[in-house]
């Protein structure tokens, strides 16, 4: 029995013979072991038969152990007699509306909000701040702004 | 034509004992052995078992159609199931007085909690004993019930990972307790 072996059946005894059962940052390491070895391949091999004859094994002694018990008549007499106790009756909460629906009402609130807002705005007359004419005799020479003579 | 549990529960929903005597006859059996086989007394999984099907009564009212009533009872059982050794030690420490723990207390904890039935293979019971409840717990869904570990991870409220990594933690030390282990 060489080093590889050793370590490989000490891992195995380790982490199991399934893969789940091993770290994911030795899953590459498994992998490349199984994939280029033979014979470790056929210890992994070995190993996961071992383990699902003694997990059948168990899965008998537990199954053959633990006999099926049937509710005992005080125990049914027991059960029946719960449906004489009141049942937890709350006051149902209404139904809560969906998010879109509370969405789509907050959206259409704000833009009939907007339209009265901007209806109101219409009617109203003009003030003098509100007239408002535009310079049109500037222009974009700024040569003289840039040798000082106009601040 | 057998009424599936969906329309059972709407029914029990509305008080109908009948619909509840359906259920009982359903679901106690199963719901008595999966609490035996954590509990692990006959007794205990009876009062258990009873109150599992209180709480189903009670709480019918409230069913979401969605809800999985095997799922549900599962669940209620195996967390009822978890803490029952903590409630009964709560009650014998509060019951018994210092003097009667010191010449006795422990023992008659040790007695009343002992795994003890006939019905079973002893060897098999002891060495589920000295395994903790979640790993019993684990065990009866996974051998007795034969429940995906998806399931599982669903009644236990645990990651399909932890359930997997919990089961094979429990099937080791099993194992090892029945005296076949490494």
């Amino acid at each position: 029995m060489n080093i590889s072996q050793t370590l490989f059946g000490r891992a195995i005894q380790h982490y199991g013979a399934q893969l789940g059962g091993w770290p994911r940052m030795l899953w590459p390491l498994l992998g490349l072991l199984l994939l280029c070895s033979r014979r470790r391949r056929q210890q992994w091999q070995l190993a996961q038969r071992e383990a699902e004859v003694e997990n059948s094994n168990l899965l008998q002694d537990y199954a053959d152990g633990m006999s099926e018990l049937s509710p005992s008549d005080t125990l049914q007499r027991r059960l029946q007699a719960i449906a004489a106790h009141p049942q937890l009756r709350s006051a149902k909460a209404p139904n809560p509306l969906p998010f879109w629906r509370i969405s789509l009402a907050s959206a259409m609130a704000s833009a009939l909000l907007g339209l009265v807002l901007g209806a109101g705005g219409m009617l109203d007359e003009f003030s003098d701040s509100d007239s408002v004419y535009l310079e049109s005799a500037m222009n974009y020479e700024v040569s003289n702004w840039l040798a000082g003579d106009i601040q | 034509m057998l009424d599936d549990d969906v329309s059972l529960m709407r029914r029990l929903a509305s008080g109908d004992q009948q619909a509840f005597t359906c259920l009982l006859e359903r679901h106690s059996k199963l719901v008595l052995n999966v609490l035996y086989r954590i509990v692990l007394s006959r007794d205990d999984a009876e009062d258990l078992c009873q109150e599992v099907f209180e709480r189903l009564w009670v709480n019918a009212p409230q069913w979401r159609d969605d809800a999985k009533i095997t799922t549900w009872l599962y669940r209620v059982a195996n967390n009822l199931a978890i803490n029952f050794r903590q409630r009964v030690q709560q009650r014998y420490v509060l019951d018994l007085d210092e003097s009667s723990l010191a010449e006795g207390g422990v023992d008659e904890l040790a007695a009343a909690s002992s795994p003890a039935d006939d019905i079973a293979d002893q060897s098999l019971v002891q060495a589920l004993a000295r395994l903790p409840e979640n790993q019993r717990a684990v065990l009866a869904f996974r051998f007795y019930r034969d429940l995906p570990v998806k399931d599982i991870a669903e009644i236990m409220g645990l990651s399909a990972k932890a359930v997997e990594s919990l089961l094979g933690r429990a099937k080791t030390q099993l194992r090892q307790n029945l005296g076949g282990g490494e």
